[in-house]
């Protein structure tokens, strides 16, 4: 008890680790410039991200052996989805002190479609990693997974400009 | 603002131990509560609205708050089914919550997407983008809150 208590602080306190990347926004003419800031924030958090889950989903040789290879595929197809995210943070960024209704509206639409593909990819894992591990290991993975993606969010949505009017 | 939208994440669960699990109804209930009229507060705030987009906006926007509110409902009845047996929980049932939990999540992206169009009919496109980068944010701060708040699963 004592050993998951402290592996739950331990994963709390490595978990809030990514928090503290922060954008270091360059201002241009036409807004700021998001590129280098957003490339930084994903490496960290990919790399970081593999290893929180392994410190902490308990998995068997032969668990690990099935799961590795099944959570590569899943983190490449949500990467292909923050790649959406990441083009339309960079378009807004860059045009956010002459935005017009028009591209806020077309930013609206795509943000909009990037959340529901985003949630639709992970629904559609969740049987395929429970093929390769017991109910409760896959409840566990999610439920690290999607701290830390919740994380990610609260990170992004913080650091966004807010549109001027 | 940055103070303001901080505001909702100082709520936390105060959860009572059971024998099978953790009792968190009160808790949920009282963060909704907070949450929901500290939402309305800070939007109102924050987004510039003229009399008349005002008069149009707030209707739709209580319409919207309702509809996302039927989601989160079911989200937290999957949290008190799931604090509440947390001790005893088997592999099916845990597999269970997970994938109503994913449901609602597709779902609560759905009607996001769906109310775009709406909220944009009343006021600019600008405003607009602003209102839903706020809400968004409110948003993302409740879930980190009750993600971090609901116990891990355990093996």
């Amino acid at each position: 008890m004592t050993t998951k208590l402290l592996t739950h602080l331990a994963m709390v306190v490595a978990l809030a680790a990514p928090t503290s990347i922060s954008f270091a926004q360059k201002e241009t003419a036409t807004g700021v410039d998001v590129d280098k800031d957003i490339a930084l924030l994903r490496r960290n958090l990919r790399s970081e991200k593999k290893k929180l889950i392994a410190a902490n989903l308990p998995l068997t040789e032969t668990e690990a052996t099935k799961f590795w290879p099944i959570y590569d595929q899943y983190a490449a197809e949500m990467g292909k989805n923050n790649d959406a995210l990441d083009s339309l943070i960079r378009d807004y960024a860059a045009n956010q002190k002459t935005l017009t209704d028009a591209q806020a509206d077309d930013m609206l639409k795509r943000w909009g479609d990037w959340q529901v593909s985003l949630a639709q990819t992970r629904q559609k894992y969740i049987p395929i990693v429970r093929k390769v591990l017991p109910g409760k290991k896959a409840a566990l993975f999610f439920q690290i997974d999607r701290r830390l993606y919740t994380l990610m969010d609260v990170q992004i949505a913080s650091e966004i400009p807010l549109v001027i009017q | 603002m940055v103070v303001a939208l901080a505001a909702p994440s100082s709520i936390s669960f105060a959860q009572t131990q059971t024998a099978t699990g953790v009792e968190v109804e009160k808790d949920l209930a009282l963060v909704r509560r907070n949450l929901r009229a500290e939402k309305k507060k800070i939007l109102a705030a924050n987004v510039p609205l003229t009399e008349t987009e005002a008069t149009k906006f707030w209707p739709v926007y209580d319409q919207y708050a309702a509809d996302m509110s039927k989601h989160y409902d079911e989200f937290y009845a999957v949290i008190k089914d799931y604090a509440a047996n947390q001790k005893t929980l088997t592999d099916a049932q845990a597999i269970s919550m997970v994938k109503r939990w994913s449901d609602i999540q597709v779902e609560l992206a759905q009607t996001r997407q769906k109310w775009v169009p709406a909220i944009e009919k009343v006021i600019p496109g600008k405003k607009a983008a602003l209102f839903f980068q706020i809400d968004r944010r409110l948003y993302a701060l409740m879930d980190l809150q009750v993600a971090s708040e609901v116990p891990l699963v355990i093996q």
